[in-house]
């Protein structure tokens, strides 16, 4: 075997790109490939339809150009340096072309003659290829196998290293193409490398040692085929009389049972005769058992990753209904902040009236206790005022209710003009001396600091009597709640009592026909003779209890 | 690379396509000895030679089939090969793509050589035998055979131009009909939409093909005459055919093969 690259690959990509023009625009033959085929062995690029493979295939051989990315094949950058691997790539990418009136061997003539190989060469591939006894026919009248096989023979005129395969066993029959895949398989076990191409599952677990698996031009796994596709899990198909108590037998066995009708599928089945083990222990017997090994969608599917669902597009109809909530919302929220807004202002304008009510209060109070000599005596009121007297009806304020709360407020509100008051008084008052004007700009401020107080004091009883309010309204529904009960209760116990009595009545009604009636057969047995009334009396008694205890019920 | 060249040859020649067109100017050229031979002639030999109004040679009428089949014989060629696969499987072989173009393209040019020598030596010979039959050779066999053997080769030099630019304008179109159809509304154009009166007469390919078969030391044009009008149109023919040859070799290295 030749020299491969350094890496031991006999073909790496690196994000190779490839589209295509079409009327739909450019469409994606490949799309960011990362290939690795490792030199010698069969590597298999498995694919559904238009998954990319052939397009991999055409720029690996130099037929495509890529859009993007590189390839190297035994370490030779390609397509520039192609001319440096002719002879090491053979490759069978579609029709070979050969001309349909020259018979294969002369076809094989032309190329290699175009190749610069001995024609000798031609002879011994046609043998390789087991195509020697109709090498001299026209290929016209060639099978699709036997033009298969000239295909292949072609592709070892020149003796690659690296062997490329597109659909090898596509449109051969049964015998061909196992004869095909043998032929691939044995060119492999003789060092070559062989990269094939093929949509067909099994194709790739027979012969491949590598497989790649292609969706959409992307690579979805790349690795050994017994990693990949070996483990490849066996849906079996069941058929029995019973199917649905079948079913349940496999479901209680832990299967995972689809029903199809009379027929039913058991996915995920490590080992077929596990169903027969788990039917048979219920005495069940399956008249067909099939196992289907997954095929290619499904393994495509499988290695396919996750893509969350991208949301539906919102029609137009929904967008306007959204917007239109939204809009409404926001507007709601306005109103409300209007409204929020509105209870403050109406609040300060309140507190506002009052605090002037409380200056004329203090102005009253103030000319009430001095009348026109003011000044110190002014200061000494207010101080007075506002002192321990204001303090003591706060403090009761506070323990009172909301209402309570609002007058005295009210009242340190008049304290406070009050002693706002003062120091414009006293400047009227020219004997007045700075030291009084001090002391009145004290106490204003005290006052100020206490009506301030009050009105926090005053809001807290409003809140708590607020909670109170709502602590009764719990308990009082509560105690609604437990009346309600009670009540109930007691009507089941009076329903209870009545029926016991009703059944007590019942059966004191019914101990009493028994005693008239064994009262009767005692005189019927007195006036008759004595040995008849005995089993009489005792054939009756079973029916009697059995009435007492219906009775009882 | 001659290996290439003459499995590419061998190819052209099994084309059932080429075959019946190789037929078909051997037919056209074995009539026109014959209508030669039945009509009376107007003029001898010599004066037809000195004059190029060889009928066969005409481009407006006969010469015009034989250099137009092997044009289309050099486009069957390369769209041919390219339509069944041959190319690509030629190219998984030999991935030279320059060495594949230019086998092809001078496989075609060879190819027709043939073909087109058959022709000229039939229409020589058989002109040369009518004449001679009725006593109107105009002149010693020594001056005719050369002058009948130089149109030929001029002849010839033409067919090979036409079937390379056919390769290369195959390669470029892809599709033969679509290679024929060019040089069918090519023609049109020059003869019928433009005319011999244009101002661009003196570049036209086909008045140039005219001039050259023709091998006459002055040819009409548009505005008189021109002035060495076998090296202008030998030049002009064979610029053509080397742009065209080159433009196609740039495109297959790039393109992709089906």
């Amino acid at each position: 075997m030749r020299v491969t690259s350094r890496s031991g690959a006999a073909v790496e990509t690196l994000g190779l790109r490839k589209a295509y023009r079409s009327v739909r625009g450019l469409v994606a033959g490949v799309d960011g490939l990362d290939l690795r085929v490792p030199a010698g062995g069969v590597h298999a690029l498995l694919g559904l339809p238009a998954s990319g493979k052939t397009t991999t295939l055409r720029l690996l051989t130099g037929l495509a150009r890529a859009d993007a990315g590189a390839i190297k094949i035994f370490g030779v950058p390609v397509p520039d340096g192609l001319p440096d691997l002719a002879g090491r790539i053979g490759a069978v990418v579609g029709e070979p072309g050969f001309q349909t009136r020259l018979s294969g061997r002369r076809n094989l003539a032309f190329l290699a003659s175009a190749a610069g190989v001995p024609r000798t060469r031609v002879d011994d591939v046609l043998t390789r290829v087991v195509l020697a006894d109709r090498a001299k026919a026209v290929y016209g009248t060639y099978t699709a196998e036997e033009r298969r096989r000239l295909a292949l023979a072609a592709a070892l005129l020149r003796d690659p290293d690296l062997l490329v395969v597109d659909e090898p066993s596509d449109g051969l029959d049964a015998v061909g193409t196992r004869e095909m895949r043998q032929a691939l398989r044995r060119l492999a076990d003789q060092g070559r490398t062989v990269l094939v191409a093929t949509g067909v599952l099994t194709e790739a677990q027979q012969i491949a040692d590598t497989v790649t698996v292609l969706d959409g031009g992307r690579m979805l796994a790349q690795g050994r085929v017994a990693d990949l596709l070996g483990d490849a899990r066996v849906t079996v198909r069941l058929r029995l009389d019973e199917p649905a108590k079948a079913a349940t037998a496999l479901r209680a066995a832990g299967f995972a049972v689809r029903a199809d009708g009379a027929t039913l599928h058991v996915d995920d089945v490590a080992e077929p005769a596990d169903i027969s083990r788990a039917l048979a222990k219920q005495k069940l017997y399956a008249s067909e058992l099939v196992p289907q090994r997954e095929d290619l969608a499904a393994v495509v599917g499988r290695l396919r990753p996750v893509v969350p669902p991208t949301p539906d597009p919102v029609s137009r109809a929904e967008e306007r209904a959204a917007r239109k909530a939204a809009e409404k919302k926001a507007a709601d929220r306005k109103r409300a902040a209007d409204q929020r807004k509105a209870d403050k202002e109406a609040a300060a304008k309140r507190a506002a009236a009052e605090g002037a009510a409380g200056e004329k209060a203090a102005e009253r109070a103030a000319r009430r206790s001095d009348g026109p000599a003011v000044g110190k005596e002014v200061g000494k009121g207010v101080g007075r005022l506002a002192g321990p007297a204001v303090g003591k009806e706060v403090g009761k304020g506070a323990g009172n209710s909301a209402a309570e709360a609002e007058a005295e407020a009210e009242a340190e509100a008049e304290t406070k003009s009050a002693s706002e008051v003062a120091p414009a008084e006293t400047e009227q008052a020219p004997r007045t001396s700075k030291r009084e004007q001090r002391r009145a700009a004290f106490d204003a401020k005290v006052a100020e600091r206490q009506a301030a107080a009050a009105a926090r004091v005053a809001e807290r009883s409003a809140a708590d009597a607020k909670a109170t309010a709502q602590q009764e309204a719990a308990e009082t529904k509560e105690h609604a709640a437990a009346a309600r009960a009670a009540a109930k209760q007691a009507a089941a116990d009076d329903r209870a009592e009545r029926k016991q009595t009703a059944a007590d009545d019942r059966a004191t009604r019914a101990a009493a026909r028994k005693d008239g009636a064994r009262a009767l057969l005692g005189r019927r047995a007195s006036g008759a003779s004595g040995g008849e009334a005995a089993p009489e009396t005792e054939a009756e008694s079973p029916q009697d209890a059995t009435a007492e205890t219906k009775e009882n019920r | 690379m001659t290996g290439l060249l003459w499995a590419e040859v061998r190819r052209f020649g099994v084309r059932p396509a080429i075959r019946w067109i190789a037929a078909a100017m051997l037919l056209h050229v074995a009539l026109t000895v014959l209508v030669t031979a039945f009509v009376p002639p107007a003029a001898s030999l010599a004066e037809l030679l000195e004059h190029g109004r060889l009928s066969f040679f005409s481009v407006t009428s006969s010469a015009l089939a034989a250099v137009l089949l092997a044009y289309v014989a050099g486009v069957l060629l390369v769209t041919g090969e390219s339509a069944s696969g041959g190319t690509r499987t030629l190219l998984t072989v030999e991935p030279r793509r320059g060495r594949v173009y230019w086998s092809k393209v001078a496989a075609a040019a060879l190819a027709v050589v043939p073909g087109v020598a058959a022709a000229s030596a039939l229409l020589a010979g058989g002109l040369y035998g009518v004449h001679a039959r009725s006593g109107t050779l105009g002149g010693p066999a020594s001056d005719l055979v050369p002058v009948l053997a130089w149109a030929g080769v001029r002849v010839i030099a033409l067919a090979v131009c036409a079937a390379a630019a056919g390769a290369a304008l195959g390669v470029l179109v892809r599709r033969w009909w679509v290679a024929v159809g060019l040089a069918v509304v090519w023609f049109l154009v020059e003869e019928i939409l433009l005319g011999p009166a244009s101002r661009a007469a003196d570049w036209f390919v086909l008045g140039n093909a005219e001039a050259w078969v023709r091998g006459a030391g002055t040819v009409s044009s548009g505005e008189g005459t021109l002035a060495v009008p076998l090296l202008h149109g030998g030049l002009l023919l064979l610029g053509v055919t080397v742009v065209l040859t080159v433009l196609g070799g740039a495109v297959f290295r790039r393109r992709d093969v089906r």
